[in-house]
């Protein structure tokens, strides 16, 4: 047995890894790096402060053009809140959108001519649907544009900014940024001018043209020489030299299991350290849940024991009734009227509160006869089934034919043989009783974990996610081991070789 | 006979047990009654954790209580004074403004010390709270004194804080040179090394001069501004206004917000996430007495006048999520008073009058006018509904507003506690137009519907079943509202609204979420409209109007992102004039009229309702004069401890039947199993 121990000990940091990969895919799938990097650092950081936190997680590396931003940073030769960072793979999404967006509306655009077309006078549905689509597209490309603009402008604010004072930047900018809208406006002009389209986009479009024509023209010579050489130089998004490029996912993934490792899981939203926050709450959830747990299982195989010793007759039937009748109540109706009527009526039970060490016992009471109230009905229901298929065993019949008195049958044997599958239940069950129970922590007042994990998964605190999966898949490695060796204890035939 | 003794013994047992498990089960008053002995202690309930207890930052009401425990301010509410007036705090005397250079002139006590904490120790002055740890916080040093130096920190500070609720008053009080040192302040938050990010952000605060924040002495306190700002006082006698000592802030640094050191009437005794947040009397709090009156209304607060603050010696805030939980907890004498929500007033309130059970017990009931306003605000920005739409957006926004049948939601889900809102400004607030309701705000679908005609659109059917259509995509007009929460109440909402909708055609889809995701689609100006609501900050119509101020647009305050220049040049003018001057006041009312007709040609929100708060107490607990705008009350307020422990003590005697029950209903299996294995024996 201990080999078989030791050797599963042995194998839990490798399934622990293999845990860690899949809250490690997860994230990487529905959370961005500089998403992650923003919760941890506050939404007013600035680029430098996220991309040195990526690189710092192995989400990111530096390249020459970003060691040398950094560096010009360092000498104060750039302003630290006005320097962008480019990302070589967030450059190529802005590059995506625009092209797959500007592919849509072409398609769209002369879907909508064709169909204009047939409808001759009378327009059809579809045709106000197609109008719609292309309302949508516009608008994404709008949005697809500003990012492109931001990204432009501040490459060129990074190139310009050790030759020009503040001031000349500012107007420099203005002028990029205009001739910048005078190239997407001229872009859009020539599409529709070639699908005949006169839509109040198109008309938006020559407004920009227009406005910024002005702007240009309003000024002196020098100003307009600038705005045509800007014209000239615009640069395309391609052209952008990136600061960083995204590592490779094993390298980040390395970085992400050393945190797990020395369990370094970060701050809170709220900026309290998470295993503080958790260590503060997990005594409260399994002060309540764990011999709450305990006593629904004694109480579900005590009350299933006497179902099965008095099968078929009214005390079996009273306990079935019983059982499907705690079942069929709702398990929250079933805890505000336990607290109004047993604790603010009858005041047997105190109406919520806790202590901190053995007085706690008194508040958790309640709570506890609740859990178990909720649980009876499908643990009692269990161990009955359980135990009545165990009494029809070929090997029940044949100690009986031995001779065996009824007792020993039943307690030596029955009982014995039952554990197997509530075994297996406790290994599924033990392991998340650390996160207590949402709703009667929330009714008693107890500081468990429960809201923790709400609050986290309404806020989208990656950080305390990730440690509560961490935990839960660590205690349930060690559930499996302890079930496994209670399955080498309780039935013979199980060895642990 | 084997049987027989068997359950007699059984009987036996239970009986012990149950006395055993009973004394220690029930009994919490006595418990509580024990802890409070001696003592004046207030009991209450918070619904959540405060979310900051940096008084800079903190916005919410929840995080305000808890700042005014321990923070100052240069000047508070008086607790008699009926409507709010501002009495000296921190400041000894009124301040002195000249009006020539728009300077204030405050000075301050010399008898206001901080109170002992361990950032005040010699060896803090090297470390930080992470690296010394909790085990530290026994070893204090006694607070030093407060001095106008921690003033003008305190201000800095405040303006340097990149995520303060406050934000508006560094916009609207132009104080000389604050605006360069908040824009390099936020230029330098989060730059330094990467093992202390705020470092120079700290080296900042303490470095650079502010010119209109000046301390030529320890008690006195000069800040100068480019223009008028007359609710300038007002607005810094919210939390943002506290006195901070440096050592504190440096010290506790990110922990600040849970590791409160104030000057205040309390100290934080201990604040155990939610669970309790315990306040103990501040055994250095300087002295202050309860003000004297003898105006009948305050008759109550005799037996309190001339006695010295604050008058409790603790104050125990129990975190209880649950609504039935905190009901029930006062309902037994638990705690000192309760706010019921919808489900609990209606069993404690009967037509208008409190339950005759509940009468009967000695809870007492009183309602007060909240400076509230709950709105629905457009995005002025949005295609449909906003400006962009032109008259056909104005004319959705306007059917909207005259579909919402606003007694008919007061009756339903706020159990009658409310009135129709019928301009921006709630009741009994300076600025508040007397005889005066908005056109545009009232219940008339039918004006709606001919509104919508008027502009365009199709409107197709009647009553029930009228649509209104698009006349260009020939769709049915639909607008989407964002609300704030997730829960039963908030869909009862949902569908209200959409009824609301279908009586003018237009469909009204809402989006329930979470109020982080709420705030985060405000900030980014996305969504068609929000469900809102606004706690007025001091009793003045410019904290409403505010709201619908262009430059105050998201991630500002102006969350519909309305901008009228007509509305922003009298909101200008309107401003500085000051309330007190009669003149000024007569101009101040008269733009306060254009301002709302210009709010009722735009539409750019739906007024709902002002809400009206009930309050539940029990007789040993003296209720405050009600003010919304002071969060520092608490010293004044007294509860008879010996009483409530008397009360709720015999109010929840312990029943032993349930016990007796539940160990016979253990024991009578045990007993047939017994009986069973004896008898196969």
């Amino acid at each position: 047995m201990a080999t078989y121990i030791l050797r599963k000990l042995l194998f839990m940091p490798f399934i622990l890894i293999g845990v860690v990969f899949i809250t490690f895919v997860l994230f990487q799938m529905s959370t961005s790096p500089e998403a992650l990097a923003k919760i941890q650092l506050g939404e007013k950081a600035s680029s430098r402060v996220v991309y040195e936190w990526l690189v710092s997680k192995g989400h990111a590396s530096w390249t020459d053009a970003g060691r040398d931003k950094i560096a010009r940073l360092a000498e104060g030769k750039l302003d630290s809140k006005q320097t962008q960072f480019f990302v070589d793979g967030r450059l190529e999404d802005l590059i995506d959108e625009r092209d797959e967006v500007a592919r849509r509306i072409e398609r769209t655009a002369q879907r909508i001519q064709d169909r204009a077309a047939k409808d001759g006078a009378e327009e059809s549905e579809t045709l106000a649907e197609l109008r719609g689509q292309l309302a949508v597209l516009l608008r994404r490309q709008a949005s697809s544009r500003i990012s492109l603009k931001d990204a432009l402008l501040a490459a060129r604010r990074v190139a310009a900014a050790e030759t020009m004072d503040e001031d000349a930047l500012t107007t420099a900018l203005t002028i990029d940024g205009h001739a910048i809208d005078l190239a997407f406006a001229e872009a859009d002009l020539a599409s529709f001018a070639g699908l005949s389209i006169p839509t109040a986009d198109a008309a938006a479009a020559k407004t920009v043209a227009d406005a910024a024509f002005k702007t240009a023209l309003a000024g002196n010579e020098a100003t307009w020489s600038r705005y045509r050489a800007a014209r000239e130089s615009i640069r395309t998004v391609e052209d952008i030299t990136p600061d960083l490029k995204y590592t490779s996912w094993v390298v980040s993934f390395v970085f992400y299991l050393r945190d797990t490792a020395m369990l370094d899981f970060g701050d809170t939203n709220r900026k309290r350290p998470v295993m503080q926050v958790i260590g503060e709450g997990i005594g409260p959830s399994l002060a309540l849940t764990l011999p709450a747990f305990l006593l629904a299982e004694l109480i579900g195989v005590f009350f299933g024991l006497l179902a099965a010793m008095y099968r078929q007759t009214k005390i079996d039937h009273v306990i079935v009734v019983s059982s499907i009748l705690l079942m069929s109540i709702n398990s929250i109706a079933l805890i505000m009227f336990g607290q109004k009527w047993l604790a603010a009526d009858l005041n047997t039970f105190p109406i919520s509160g806790y202590e901190s060490g053995f007085g706690a016992a008194r508040y958790l009471i309640l709570p506890m006869l609740l859990y178990v109230m909720i649980a009876f009905g499908e643990r009692v229901r269990f161990s009955r089934i359980i135990m009545l298929d165990e009494t029809n065993q070929d090997y029940v019949r044949t100690a009986r034919a031995k001779g065996l008195g009824e007792n020993r049958v039943l307690f030596k044997h029955i009982l014995r043989n039952t554990l197997i599958p509530l075994i297996t239940r406790w290994v599924v069950a033990i392991p998340t009783l650390y996160l207590g129970s949402l709703v009667l922590e929330s009714f008693f007042g107890i500081p468990g974990l429960g809201y923790l994990t709400i609050d986290a998964v309404n806020n989208s605190d990656a950080n305390v996610i990730r440690a509560i999966v961490v935990i839960g898949s660590v205690g349930f490695m060690f559930a499996n081991l302890l079930s496994d060796v209670l399955y080498a204890v309780v039935d013979p035939r199980v060895r642990l070789e | 006979m084997r049987v027989g003794k068997f359950a007699t013994l059984a009987l036996l047992g239970a009986l012990a047990l149950q006395s055993v498990v009973v004394s220690g089960c029930g009994g919490q008053a006595e418990g509580n009654a024990r802890e409070d002995e001696g003592l004046v202690v207030l009991r209450r309930v918070e619904s959540e954790d405060p979310k900051s207890m940096d008084p800079h930052i903190a916005g919410d009401v929840i995080s305000s209580r808890h700042c005014g425990m321990t923070y100052e301010c240069l000047f508070q509410y008086d607790y008699l004074a009926h409507p709010p007036e501002l009495v000296p705090c921190l400041a000894r005397e009124p301040f002195h403004y000249d009006a020539s250079t728009f300077t204030y002139t405050f000075k301050l006590r010399n008898d206001v010390h901080f109170q002992a904490d361990r950032c005040f120790h010699p060896d803090a002055a090297k470390t930080h709270y992470r690296a010394e740890g909790e085990g530290k916080q026994s070893e204090r040093a006694p607070g030093r004194r407060m001095t106008a130096h921690d003033m003008v920190y305190s201000f800095k500070r405040f303006a340097a804080q990149p995520d303060t609720g406050g934000y508006w008053i560094l916009a609207d009080a132009k104080i000389t040179g604050l605006e360069a040192f908040r824009n390099r302040a936020l230029e330098l938050s989060g730059e330094g090394p990467t093992d202390d990010p705020d470092a120079l952000l700290r080296q900042h605060i303490v470095d650079s001069n502010v010119p209109g924040l000046r301390a030529p002495d320890d008690e006195t306190f000069v800040v100068q501004m480019t223009q008028p700002y007359p609710q300038f006082v007002h607005a810094i006698t919210l939390s943002y206004g506290a006195a901070v000592a440096r050592e504190a802030a440096e010290y506790y640094r990110e922990d600040f917000f849970r590791k409160p050191v104030g000057t205040g009437a309390f100290v934080l005794d201990r604040w155990r996430s939610n669970w309790e947040i315990v306040w103990a009397r501040n055994p250095d709090f300087r002295k202050e007495y309860f003000p004297t009156s003898t105006a009948p209304e305050d008759e109550r607060y005799k037996p309190f006048m001339g006695k010295q603050l604050p008058l409790a010696d603790k104050v125990i805030f129990r975190v209880i999520r649950e609504t039935q939980s905190a009901w029930l907890s006062f309902r037994d004498g638990l705690t000192d008073f309760s706010r019921p929500d919808r489900d609990q007033f209606e069993a404690a309130i009967q037509a208008g009058d409190l339950s005759p059970k509940l009468g009967a017990q000695g809870i007492n009931m009183e309602r007060y006018a909240e400076p509230t306003l709950s709105y629905i605000s457009f995005n002025m920005n949005d295609p449909v509904v906003g400006t962009p739409a032109g008259e056909r957006g104005r004319a959705i926004r306007r059917a909207l507003a005259l579909c919402i049948d606003r007694d008919d939601y007061i009756r339903r889900y706020l159990n009658g506690r409310g009135q129709p809102a019928t301009q921006i400004t709630p009741p009994n607030m300076i600025g508040h137009l007397t005889d005066y309701a908005s056109p545009a705000q009232r219940f008339d679908p039918e004006e709606g519907l001919n509104i919508l005609r008027a502009a365009g659109f199709i409107v197709e059917g009647s009553g029930a079943n009228v649509l209104v259509r698009d006349p260009d995509t020939r769709s049915q007009v639909t607008v989407s509202i964002s609300l704030r929460r997730n829960t039963d109440a908030m869909r009862d909402y949902a569908r209200f609204l959409r009824n609301c909708g279908a009586r003018v055609g237009i469909v009204v889809e809402c989006e329930l979420m979470t109020f982080a995701e709420w705030l985060k689609r405000t900030d980014e100006n996305d969504g068609q409209a929000f469900d809102s609501g606004w706690i007025m900050d001091y009793p003045d119509a410019q904290n409403m109007l505010q709201l619908l101020y262009g430059p105050n647009k998201p991630p500002g305050v102006n969350n519909s992102a309305y901008v009228n220049p007509e509305f922003d040049r009298i909101y200008t003018e309107m401003v500085p004039l000051n309330e007190t001057d009669p003149a000024e006041r007569e101009r101040k009312t008269a733009l306060i009229g254009q301002l709302n007709a210009i709010v009722d040609h735009d539409v750019p929100w739906i007024l709902r309702d002002y809400r009206e708060d009930v309050l539940l107490f029990h007789e040993w607990y003296v209720p405050p004069k009600p003010n919304y705008f002071a969060y520092t009350f608490i010293k004044f307020e007294h509860a008879d401890t010996t009483m409530r422990s008397e009360r709720s003590t015999q109010w929840t005697k312990a029943s032993p039947w349930p016990v007796l029950v539940i160990v016979l209903a253990l024991l009578f299996p045990a007993g047939l199993i017994g009986m069973k294995i004896l008898r196969q024996k």
